[in-house]
């Protein structure tokens, strides 16, 4: 409640009918929450691997990528996620991802097993106050 | 299912297919077509998702790795389904060659040919002189029986 909220927004949007991707990231404390809706494929790609790298330059504690409002979820977001992490220094990187379209690749590609999935930002937050 | 209905017709193929410029931007509405499609002609949520995928990554290796950066190559996509056999494929072509060199970045072009392996029921890869063919199939289930008969797809 009390914590500061810092808001930014890296965002691409044409806006004819949920294509391209938005990412915003909200600041909890010494947590960042990356919210990324859309479709992350080849085309958007790019843009959200330099949301992830934005947020990681701010050296957040923890980087929470919120994956729950994207609709299409393909292997250049997979690669993104792995560089992110690759980059993330002392910060510690999760995932939320609640649907299938961005659970299932995650799984079948074994990243599940080397990046913390939740099934909620409250739960990833909760987590982390924890730790 | 083991019995086709054959009182009102013969049950028709049906298929679908593109022929679409090998540009990374031309692929969202490919995939959306495809997805659309594989509702169509009533597979699952969850195969139409796998679907579209799988589909969807065979056609960016093609867009990135077939191509020389000023060739002007196409990729085509042949969707068919037979109703008899429940069978769903979906073929995507290039006449190019996946250029390795692009993808020395440790599994960026390996995550998408496991995504593709892995959501496909059965996948092939052909990587031949001539081009390359990544041929992907599934059967359908659920909802195959309730299709509507008048359907309006052409």
């Amino acid at each position: 409640m009390g914590a500061v909220n810092a808001h930014d927004s890296l965002s691409q949007g044409q806006d004819d009918g949920g294509q391209g991707l938005t990412a915003v990231t909200d600041w909890q404390g010494a947590t960042a929450v990356l919210s990324v809706s859309g479709e992350v494929d080849m085309v958007t790609g790019p843009q959200f691997e330099t949301a992830l790298f934005a947020a990681l330059e701010e050296h957040p504690e923890t980087l929470i990528v919120n994956l729950e409002g994207v609709e299409f979820f393909a292997s250049t977001g997979l690669s993104a996620l792995v560089a992110a992490q690759q980059r993330a220094g002392a910060s510690t990187v999760c995932v939320v991802a609640t649907n299938s379209v961005t659970a299932r690749p995650l799984e079948i590609t074994g990243l599940d097993r080397t990046i913390p999935i939740y099934e909620s930002v409250k739960q990833a937050l909760a987590v982390q106050e924890t730790s | 299912m083991s019995d086709d209905e054959t009182d009102d017709g013969v049950a028709v193929a049906e298929s679908h297919t593109v022929v679409v410029a090998a540009e990374s931007e031309r692929l969202p509405e490919v995939r959306r077509g495809l997805s659309s499609w594989a509702e169509r002609i009533g597979m699952s949520a969850e195969q139409v998702e796998a679907l579209t995928l799988a589909s969807y990554e065979a056609l960016s290796n093609a867009a990135a790795h077939a191509y020389a950066p000023c060739v002007d190559g196409t990729i085509e996509v042949a969707a068919s389904y037979q109703p008899e056999s429940a069978l769903v494929q979906v073929t995507v072509t290039d006449n190019g060659r996946w250029r390795r060199e692009r993808s020395t970045r440790e599994g960026i072009g390996g995550r998408g040919l496991m995504l593709i392996r892995s959501l496909a029921e059965h996948a092939e890869v052909h990587a031949g002189a001539t081009g390359t063919t990544v041929c992907m199939s599934w059967t359908v289930r659920s909802a195959a029986a309730t299709r509507p008969a008048g359907s309006t797809h052409r």
